[in-house]
């Protein structure tokens, strides 16, 4: 076989494979080796083009970005290995994504945020989606004034073909409605892409966890535990929804399934350890942080649990001491807030911590309900 | 004063069928449920009923438009009916806001009748209640303008309900027969009342015998040809088996086919979902387990609760139960494969080894029944784990595709097989061995954990390769690879080429900022600096490789530089490891270099 049908054929076998397989990205990295090897620079630049993608949506955003600004630069060069729009296209997931990264200090972001700005109105796009993505991340760089400042521009600035699409758009509005508005809002804002009418690559796998807090507060439960199986199926396979699974695994513990909850802990510590630290990380410790809390209230003897081998208190016996893994969640989640509060210079991440440790009342609530009988349906 | 708004139904019925709908052809499944929910509301007082559908096709004389009439003997609706059923759009109830929320949340809405104005401009229904002996034909007429008329027919009818549509110009392909009958068959092939088409004198009936797995069969060799055929007719494919699904629980029947090729994930759960026999959706994605997409099923649910999307169940303890019950029956058709034809399930094997792999990773069971069936890359060659555990007393495996090449360089001369476990399930699968058999050790193997394993040097050897140790670490050093001495099989290997997992990300981080602008030079930095200063490699030279021992009595310190240099280039190309703008000068000024030293040497070459 010749190195270009080798190439071709390991991008072939990756398309093949779904977001979040590991695989996937092993296959366009060992295409792109290929490619790289060969000087090959049309199939390295196609290879990358598909990582760019594949770690995006697998959970490997790190990797996105090496071959993006690979991409970015040989685009530069005048070379014609793809139109403008592509790139741009994925421009705005470095924005949105690249802040989920505490090493990469303030300066740096603010800088790529501007060239991103320069090159999408050289190419007469509207900036709609770049205010969007920047507002994703603006309150815990800049604060509150910065976030609506960045949203109002959004909501005025015109569509045009960059802009995301309209169940995207609309789950940012639930998003923004979890955030500030009653929990009915939240689902009436939902219910497009709860009811499938309006779905996309990444919904509705995201709204189905944004919405479990607001159907608890509303007490439906029943609906809470349906989004909950339907999502936690969509979005098991792929640690790119390590902040969806935290959400599960706080729904779980708010409504007292507390062994279910330790079950998602146990199968996707993977998504955390070993792995480049995002924001998402931050919040997936503090969920299993607070399940450890709760669990500990009641339970007094150890846990049995599976848990991986290059878990640093992994133990051969599988016999774990509630309040020593409830430490050491405490003590990651505390490291990575503040080295996102030292880069962003805030302490916005100890306001989450507060914020989510302020959910015991809700938990209380729920099982006050659920010791009452119904009061009819 | 208060004013209603003005709605023009057409611009509504266009807006709502865009959204809620795929095409004009929902039409055909609105009637058709409206004619299936008035018979099942006419046979509960008259169990004996026999409900039918029909359906006609004419040209109206005047315009020579295609006209068709669509006929149920079911219920029908007295006058005050028609005007709750046939003129409203998204009732709401009294309840208060919340509730109403939540029944919209849980509910389902339809325009039903209303859709027919996408493919005709004029609906009449002719309809008479069966409730009461005496009730009158009444007529109904309807336009997009948003304005109805009714009144009592001069024709009088039998209990039922007849709607008769005049084809818009442009929608002509909707009452094609052929059209007609694919989308009854599609909408409501299962349906247990016959649907007719009729044309002329010519009369057929549409769905002749509903489900077939209904039907009754000569043998079980009929059964399945049958099936086949009718999978076949529906999919366009040539399935390589087929077998049913039942579950008693939510009352499901039906045919789940085995796919002839591997699907691609956009293709998987597409499966035909029939609800009360008038279909549900092809892409419910529920009701099977996530690793049944070797298959693709035709089913009907009597007792499932659909939500409002169409495209899946209502999560609650009846679907689990159901789910479980459809996962066991396919369980069971492997099973019976694995046991009873074995050269079948090879075949199998080779379409759907992912499937397999998927339910293994979680089904003890079934993970001892097929996993020696199981092919997987090993260091030598591709082989069924069958064949790997009878030649290996401990099961090793790799976790990714580059411990894999640098092992496998060294694994047969350490009498080692390894197992690449890089693809999907492999090392999951793998992991589980030791607890469902507990037979044989089980173990993931790196390269570091390998070299750790190589014999050290001695005392003296130690003494002569020290300063080559110092100096190869100088050198490498800016290239973050480590340095190791060791002696291993195979002699004629100089080194062995390890790295850690982070290896290939900064390396792909290297090679970028080679290109970068400034802003993404600078973003690219902060990224890695927090393992800057890590070694990602490691070269181990082999102190049994003669090459080797002669580098390192080389006093002269350039062509020393230039042997250890040579030999990490080496090594990143065997591992297909692409040069950096560094390593490649590395490499072209090597070469000159080592060609100047032979000349200059005056001993001549060996060709």
């Amino acid at each position: 076989m010749t190195t270009t049908n080798e190439i071709h054929d390991l991008m072939y076998q990756a398309h093949q494979l779904e977001d979040g397989d590991p695989a996937k990205i092993a296959l366009f990295e060992q295409a792109i080796n290929l490619a790289d090897s060969s000087q090959n620079d049309r199939l390295a630049f196609a290879a990358r083009n598909s990582l760019i993608d594949a770690a995006t949506f697998g959970g490997q955003f790190h990797k996105a970005m090496a071959a993006f600004a690979w991409c970015l630069a040989q685009s530069d060069k005048q070379q014609t290995f793809t139109s403008l729009w592509n790139l741009l296209w994925k421009y705005k997931w470095m924005v949105m994504n690249a802040p989920r990264y505490p090493q990469i200090e303030k300066p740096q972001l603010e800088k790529m945020f501007t060239d991103a700005q320069e090159r999408f109105q050289a190419y007469g796009a509207s900036l709609r989606p770049l205010y969007r993505a920047m507002a994703d991340n603006a309150e815990s760089l800049w604060g509150e004034a910065k976030r609506r400042e960045l949203l109002e521009l959004y909501l005025s600035a015109r569509r045009d073909s960059l802009a995301d699409c309209s169940t995207c758009e609309l789950a940012y509005e639930v998003g923004e409605a979890e955030r500030f508005d009653d929990p009915a809002t939240v689902i009436r804002k939902a219910q497009p892409i709860l009811e499938g009418r309006l779905t996309c690559r990444s919904q509705p796998h995201g709204v189905l966890a944004q919405v479990l807090l607001s159907l608890v507060r509303l007490g439906w439960l029943t609906e809470a535990e349906t989004c909950h199986q339907r999502g936690y199926r969509l979005i098991r396979t792929n640690p790119n929804y390590l902040w969806e699974m935290a959400s599960h695994i706080t729904y779980l513990t708010l409504t007292g399934n507390l062994s279910r909850a330790l079950k998602l802990f146990e199968r996707h510590l993977g998504w955390v350890i070993n792995t480049k630290e995002r924001a998402a990380h931050f919040y997936f410790l503090l969920a299993v942080w607070f399940l450890l809390e709760q669990v500990g209230e009641t339970r007094k003897r150890p846990l049995k649990l599976t848990l991986l081998a290059t878990f640093p208190l992994f133990r051969e016996d599988r016999t774990y001491q509630v309040a020593d893994l409830k430490a050491w969640f405490q003590k990651e989640t505390e490291t990575l807030a503040g080295r996102f509060n030292r880069r962003n210079g805030n302490d916005y991440f100890d306001r989450q911590i507060r914020e989510h440790f302020d959910l015991k009342e809700l938990a209380e609530r729920v099982r006050l309900q659920a010791s009452q009988p119904p009061a009819g349906d | 004063m208060d004013y209603k708004f003005q709605v023009n139904l057409q611009g509504i019925i266009d807006l709502l069928s865009n959204h809620l709908y795929s095409g004009p052809q929902v039409y055909v499944r609105e009637l058709l449920q409206n004619g299936v929910d008035a018979i099942r509301a006419r046979l509960e007082p008259e169990p004996k009923l026999a409900g039918a559908i029909h359906l006609s096709l004419t040209t109206a004389e005047e315009t020579g438009a295609p006209v068709l009439v669509f006929e149920d003997n079911g219920i029908g609706l007295t006058e005050a009916e028609i005007h709750q059923f046939l003129a409203t759009i998204g009732q709401t109830s009294k309840r208060d806001e919340l509730n109403r929320q939540r029944s919209e949340f849980i509910g389902q809405f339809g325009i039903g009748l209303l859709s027919c104005f996408l493919v005709s401009d004029e609906i009449v229904v002719h309809t008479r209640s069966a409730k009461a002996a005496d009730s009158p034909t009444m007529e109904w007429q309807g336009r997009p303008d948003g304005t109805y008329s009714v009144r009592q027919s001069e024709e009088v009818l039998p209990p039922g309900t007849r709607v008769r549509l005049v084809c818009k110009p442009g929608f002509e392909t909707y009452f094609k027969p052929a059209k007609i009958r694919e989308l009854v068959n599609f909408f409501g092939g299962l349906l247990p009342y016959p649907i007719f088409l009729s044309q002329g004198t010519k009369r057929v009936q549409l769905n002749p015998g509903g489900a077939p797995w209904t039907h009754t069969y000569f043998n079980d060799a009929e059964r399945r040809e049958a099936y086949l055929a009718y999978g076949k007719e529906n999919f366009e494919i040539d399935f390589f088996d087929c077998f049913e699904l039942k579950s008693e629980v939510g009352k499901v029947e039906g045919i789940a086919f085995v796919l002839p090729f591997s699907p691609s994930p956009s293709q998987r759960g597409a499966h035909r979902v029939y609800l009360k026999h008038m279909l549900l959706s092809e892409t419910v994605d529920n009701l099977l387990p996530d690793w049944a997409f070797f298959v693709k099923c035709v089913v009907n649910a009597n007792e499932l609760r659909p939500t409002a999307s169409r495209e899946s169940f209502y999560e609650d303890e009846t679907l689990e139960l159901t789910r479980e019950a459809l996962g066991q029956t396919l369980r069971g058709y492997l099973v019976k494969m694995a046991r009873e034809n074995p050269k079948r399930l090879q075949k199998f094997i080779q379409l759907h080894h992912l499937s397999i792999k998927a339910l293994a990773v979680y089904d003890d069971e079934f993970y001892r029944l097929v996993i020696d069936w199981l092919p997987f890359e090993t260091s030598l060659g591709e082989m069924t784990f069958g064949d790997y555990r009878q030649r290996n007393a401990v099961i090793r495996y790799t976790p990714n595709i580059d411990q894999f090449r640098q092992i496998a360089q060294v694994a047969a001369a350490q009498s080692l097989c390894v197992i690449n476990a890089a693809y999907t399930y492999n090392m999951q699968l793998l992991e589980r061995y030791a607890e469902v058999f507990g037979d044989k050790p089980v173990g993931m193997i790196d390269t570091e954990m390998l070299v750790q394993s190589f014999a050290e040097l001695t005392i003296d050897q130690q003494e002569q390769a020290d300063g080559f140790r110092t100096f190869a670490e100088e050198v490498l050093g800016p290239f973050h690879c480590g340095v190791e001495i060791k002696i291993f099989q195979p002699a004629e290997l100089p080194t062995l080429f390890s790295t850690d997992q982070d290896y290939g990300f900064q390396r792909s981080v290297s090679t970028a900022k080679d290109v970068a602008d400034a802003v993404w030079g600078a973003v690219l930095d902060d990224l890695t600096s927090d393992t800057e200063d890590a070694f990602n490699a490691q070269l181990c030279f082999n102190y049994g490789n003669t090459l080797v021992r002669k580098i390192c009595t080389i006093e002269d310190r350039t062509v020393l530089k230039l042997a250890i240099q040579m030999l990490y280039v080496q090594a990143l190309l065997l591992g297909h490891h692409p040069l950096s703008s560094r390593e490649m000068t590395l490499l072209n000024s090597g070469l000159l270099n080592l060609i100047e030293i032979g000349v200059d040497s005056g001993k001549g070459w060996v060709v």
